[in-house]
């Protein structure tokens, strides 16, 4: 495998998925473009990273899927206007209808409440499809 | 909603809409009775064991007497948490098929309603099941196609044109979400469209948030 695989992968991810963590070596996450340039630096690290890129692993174990979701939701949702309403659900007949802000789902997703639960194992399979543009 | 039943309208479907304030339980009740639907849509607030209409008004309860209207019929409720309850119900009491979600359904509300492909990206997804079923496709082709339709909006807004957006980020997650949770009941081998059948009814009614509720349904049931 080569350099290319490892560019043509980034090059396929958005903007907005570039700089969020997704690979874990050694305890610490790494984003695509961290990841990139350190294959472009051909440094160990880099090579390790690689490696989870080609076969398709956050490299994470199992109980640090759930964290990693967590920090990657929060980088995220902290790029938004905090108080602006941006999704909504369309449950609960008997209570008016709910909508978010970014800082109303950080905060359930660090309580990991039901709604909470929902965003993370979202977030976990958006990381299984990001994973899965390198084919 | 309305967009995909032009695109998809046969001669022999008779659709009813019931909107706004005609989205209420005694003008559903009486559309049902009157046009016999095979397939009945709506979108409104649930919960695990209830569907509401316009006005937050309740129209079904899991285990209550009017969950028997909904026998010998395709049903999609486009809402929060009905699979967990009312759906399984819906189908002991002879429902044929019915889709809804188990979770809570997400949508976008970063634009108004309808009013681009953001604000109805998850509703493309869902509306698909009404698509295929109107195509004559069965009901459990329909399912593979909500489930497919989903993965193409995501792709839309990863790899494809929407991935500028300012909000696809947001858009692309709850997409993901909506799509873990979309279920499907009962009988994946019914097909809903009829050469010259029963009619098929409809009801639509605004919701306070903003939504849309449309009940429809067609003739006669058809098996592959």
């Amino acid at each position: 495998m080569t350099l290319e695989f490892v560019s043509r992968w980034f090059n396929r991810l958005p903007e907005y998925e570039r700089d969020l963590p997704l690979l874990l070596v050694n305890g610490v996450a790494y984003t695509p473009r961290v990841a990139l340039q350190e294959v472009m630096r051909g440094t160990a690290l880099g090579a390790r990273l690689q490696a989870l890129i080609e076969t398709g692993r956050f490299g994470t174990p199992l109980q640090d899927e759930v964290a990693l979701a967590k920090i990657r939701l929060k980088t995220l949702l902290t790029r938004y206007p905090p108080d602006k309403p941006i999704v909504a659900t369309i449950g609960t007949p008997q209570l008016p209808g709910k909508t978010y802000t970014p800082r109303e789902l950080i905060e359930e997703i660090e309580r990991e409440t039901a709604v909470g639960k929902q965003w993370i194992q979202g977030e976990i399979a958006r990381m299984k499809s990001l994973m899965a543009l390198r084919r | 909603m309305h967009k995909i039943i032009e695109a998809h309208r046969r001669p022999e479907h008779v659709i009813t809409e019931l909107r706004g304030e005609d989205a209420n339980p005694t003008a559903i009740d009486d559309a049902i009775t009157r046009t016999d639907p095979i397939l009945i849509w709506g979108v409104g607030h649930g919960n695990v064991n209830v569907y509401s209409v316009e006005c937050r008004q309740i129209y079904m309860v899991a285990c209550d007497a009017r969950t028997a209207r909904m026998a010998g019929r395709v049903i999609h409720l486009n809402s929060c948490l009905t699979a967990v309850e009312l759906g399984p119900d819906l189908i002991r009491k002879g429902a044929l098929t019915y889709y809804g979600s188990k979770e809570e359904f997400w949508l976008y509300i970063g634009s108004p309603p309808c009013s681009d492909r953001a604000s109805e990206a998850v509703f493309l997804a869902e509306l698909q099941v009404i698509a295929s079923l109107m195509d004559g496709r069965t009901t459990g082709q329909a399912q593979e196609d909500r489930l497919r339709r989903y993965d193409e909006e995501i792709a839309y807004w990863t790899t494809g044109p929407g991935r500028n957006h300012p909000d696809a980020a947001v858009i692309v997650r709850i997409l993901e979400i909506d799509k873990a949770i979309a279920v499907m009941l009962g009988r994946p081998d019914v097909r809903v469209t009829a050469p010259a059948v029963r009619p098929t009814i409809p009801v639509m009614a605004s919701l306070p948030l903003m939504l849309g509720v449309v009940w429809f349904g067609s003739a006669s049931e058809h098996k592959p």
